[in-house]
């Protein structure tokens, strides 16, 4: 058993890399080999995650990725405890319909980061995304519990159809974010258009933002202005068209 | 093994209900792709010592293929996503395929899976007219299994007509040229009048019928007349199977009432009511549900005229998928789920919504328990065939587990524990049903049974002239283990599972009908069709 797995990109995928075996808890149990012998799929044909990296540790619940994982996709699938930490930046499906842990990137993330499988109910239920970097669409969407933060811009419809969970947003918002929200929080520290089935509800410095900016700030170290944390926020409870028990939280300022 | 010619299974404990055999050491002998009396004693030999053999497992009601089918699939890529079916290894034959399980899998893998569990035959419940064609090119693509389908005709327009216009025989005739044209196997009723009701918007707003005796379109047209109709066109053109009917109400707390209603509107007729734990509800809507599972089942065990399949519920993923739209409404309505519904022009409707019945959740535990009063108080198992309306109830591959319910009282009074009891007050169910099915009432249930009640002389049984479908189990305490991996399969003699693994994929056959009618109908339809048909009178159909 070592301190933690780390996985290091020696040959650059030429095509789309689907390496949806890489998660904490499942490198948990596997030795090196195993490790290396886990099945991805590269351009739609089958091969194994050691063809592509160099595998150091084993049996380890902490896993460290290096290297530019831009065309690798569904990394952190279903990944249900541990740690996963990737210098660099990845491809969509991130922490697909993750239920517990944490992921923490070093670079941006592809569309559909803590999102659902194609055609499922739910998407992330548990557990904990930070992007420090941009996300592509519909990152967040589906959402069923937990929290995805993002330090760069979101792209289009970002938490899209959210059950519940938390998404927090320091950059900008692109346009139909938080839309079909049934409940679930969209916290936006930058630009955000309000989507026209969200109504004006209050404003107010919300406690539970305040708490949780202060977390982010101290474990792990995200740059939170004093101002975000105590600040005013603008309310809008939507989608009116759902549920209607969901809230984006606009910034506006100390 | 290759498999020889001659093939002679020796030393099995045999059930074979057909013939009376219910547990007797004694040789099988096949020739040919059927059962032979005897062979030379130098016949190539399977040594089943030990073991239990059946005839092969006839599935007389489950949804398979389809343009319903297709469309549930489409609505359930997540699904495929979580369930690969890789392609088996196969020794000889065609090559294997690659698909998708998930509780409606894709055409090969549902073949493999069906010869799998040692079934061998099965019937698609519901197939639209327009769709038929496409169902035939699904079943050709589903390797194992010998199959037919059964026509939608209870909500037809064509047929609705003559009903109003006092035709009978000419409705007679036209669903005889109709199982023809398609290559059927049955005539399928769906919730008579009421999908026509629903596709229509209704007269006074209504979106379905709620009672034998409600007006479908002309007040001369009614479940009941439709139902009336239906089961004497099966029987006048002597059909092998009966009117193969999902009743009004389905799924609705109180429908027992219409269920009775349906059975004695046919009463001295043969009909088959299909998936009857769905219709066995008694409460009344908006305040309540209980069992009336033991008043139908009294009246089936009453009627030697009546048929049915239970429907089983079993606790996990499903898909709901039927020609019954407004149900589908009720169900997507109060679930939230995903869901498609169809209009098929002049024939049926179709919805499909995913569901998931749950142990603690108060109406799937009644539903469950409903299904295994029915299975547990019926006298005459050759008239109530185990199904769980694939994928309607559970998939098919939750038959083991079933058979375990229905052989292990122990085991089922420990499930029975687990489930929400909020609705259970009053079932038999509860007050606690000693009953065990033995093996040979199972190899009735899912092989002997449906197979006499389809009409299908050569299936369910061994008996020289049957079809070589046989499936050897290696016994175990645990039912559910034995009936889920049999040790050996064999389909039109071909040794298809080999120590429970699949070996060989040979095609299966169709199963159709071709009855006799008055020809002169045709020249009626046609006209019908230039009026009022998207379809060309020629292109109809799915004749080769």
């Amino acid at each position: 058993m070592s301190d933690a797995v780390t996985l290091t990109l020696a040959t650059q995928p030429t095509h789309t890399l689907v390496a949806d075996c890489i998660a904490a808890d499942r490198f948990a149990g596997l030795g090196a080999t195993a490790i290396a012998a886990l099945p991805v799929v590269h351009g739609g044909r089958p091969a194994t995650l050691g063809e592509f990296f160099r595998v150091r540790g084993e049996r380890a619940s902490v896993v460290r990725i290096e290297g530019d994982c831009t065309r690798i996709d569904g990394i952190g699938t279903g990944m249900v405890e541990g740690e996963l930490m990737i210098d660099g930046s990845v491809g969509r499906d991130l922490g697909l319909a993750m239920s517990g842990g944490r992921i923490d990137v070093r670079g941006n993330a592809g569309a559909n980061a803590g999102g659902a499988p194609a055609g499922a109910a739910r998407g992330m239920t548990g557990g904990e995304i930070v992007v420090r970097g941009s996300v592509g669409d519909e990152a967040g969407a589906r959402m069923r519990r937990g929290l995805l933060v993002v330090t760069g811009d979101g792209g289009r419809g970002m938490g899209k159809g959210m059950i519940a969970g938390t998404v927090v947003l320091f950059g900008n918002a692109g346009p139909g974010t938080g839309r079909f929200l049934k409940r679930g929080s969209i916290v936006a520290l930058g630009e955000v258009e309000r989507p026209a089935t969200f109504r004006y509800a209050c404003t107010y410095r919300p406690p539970h933002v305040a708490l949780l900016l202060r977390y982010l700030g101290s474990r792990c170290r995200l740059d939170v202005a004093a101002a975000q944390v105590t600040g005013r926020y603008e309310r809008y409870s939507g989608d009116l068209a759902e549920l209607g028990k969901g809230e984006l939280l606009r910034w506006v300022g100390a | 093994m290759t498999t020889p010619a001659r093939l002679r299974i020796a030393g099995g404990t045999v059930y074979d209900p057909a013939h009376g055999v219910d547990g007797v050491v004694r040789d099988v002998c096949i020739e040919g792709g059927g059962i032979v009396a005897e062979l030379p004693a130098g016949a190539p030999r399977l040594d089943v010592r030990g073991m239990v053999v059946m005839p092969g497992g006839v599935d007389i009601h489950a949804h398979v293929a389809g343009s319903s089918v297709n469309h549930a699939r489409r609505l359930l890529p997540e699904e495929h996503a979580a369930d690969p079916a890789p392609a088996p290894r196969l020794v000889d034959g065609p090559p294997p395929r690659s698909g998708t399980g998930g509780t409606v899998p894709s055409t090969f893998a549902t073949g493999y899976r069906y010869a799998g569990l040692g079934y061998t035959t099965a019937m698609e419940a519901a197939v639209a007219p327009l769709a038929a064609r496409h169902a035939h090119a699904e079943l050709d693509d589903t390797p194992l299994i010998d199959s037919g389908f059964f026509v939608l005709l209870g909500n037809d327009d064509y047929l609705l007509r003559q009903i109003a216009a006092g035709e009978t025989a000419r409705a007679r005739d036209y669903a005889g040229w109709l199982l023809g044209v398609t290559r059927a196997y049955a005539i399928k009723i769906v919730n008579p009048g009421g999908v026509a009701v629903w596709k229509s918007g209704g007269a006074g707003g209504g979106r379905n019928v709620s009672g034998l005796d409600d007006a479908v379109g002309s007040s001369a047209v009614t479940p009941r007349k439709i139902l009336e109709t239906l089961a004497g066109a099966a029987n006048a053109l002597a059909l092998p199977h009966p009117v193969h009917i999902h009743c009004n109400n389905l799924g609705q707390p109180g429908n027992a009432a219409t269920t009775l209603e349906s059975m004695r509107a046919l009463a001295g007729q043969r009909a088959h009511f299909t998936h009857l734990q769905f219709h066995s509800y008694g409460g009344e809507r908006g305040k309540g549900w209980k069992s009336a599972a033991k008043d139908v089942i009294e009246y089936v065990n009453g009627h030697a005229q009546v048929s049915v399949d239970v429907g089983q519920v079993m606790f996990g993923s499903a898909t709901t998928v039927t020609a019954d739209g407004p149900v589908e409404h009720l169900l997507y309505a109060s679930s939230g789920r995903k869901w498609v519904n169809v209009d098929i022009e002049l024939e049926t409707g179709c919805g499909i919504v995913p569901y998931s019945y749950r142990e603690k959740a108060a109406v799937s535990a009644l539903q469950w328990a409903v299904g295994l009063e029915l299975f547990l108080l019926a006298q005459d198992p050759w008239r109530v065939v185990l199904s769980t309306d694939h994928p309607n109830g559970a998939t098919f591959l939750s038959y083991p587990e079933l058979i375990r319910l229905l052989m292990d009282r122990a085991y089922r009074d420990d499930r029975l524990k687990a489930v929400n009891q909020k609705l259970l007050a009053g079932s038999a169910l509860l007050d606690g049903l000693a009953r065990e099915y033995t093996l040979g009432e199972i190899a009735i249930v899912t092989r002997a049974g449906p197979a006499r009640l389809l009409g299908l002389s050569h299936k369910g049984h061994l008996g020289p002239g049957a079809d070589a479908d046989v499936t050897v189990y290696a016994p175990d305490a645990d039912r559910a283990k034995m009936f889920a991996a049999p040790r050996y399969v064999i389909k039109g003699g071909a040794i298809v599972v080999e120590e429970g693994q699949l070996r060989r994929a040979p095609a299966g056959a169709r199963l159709a009908v071709r009855p006799d009618y008055d020809v002169a109908v045709k020249k009626d339809v046609r006209r019908f069709f230039d009026d009022y048909a998207t379809v060309a009178f020629e292109n109809y159909g799915a004749e080769p």
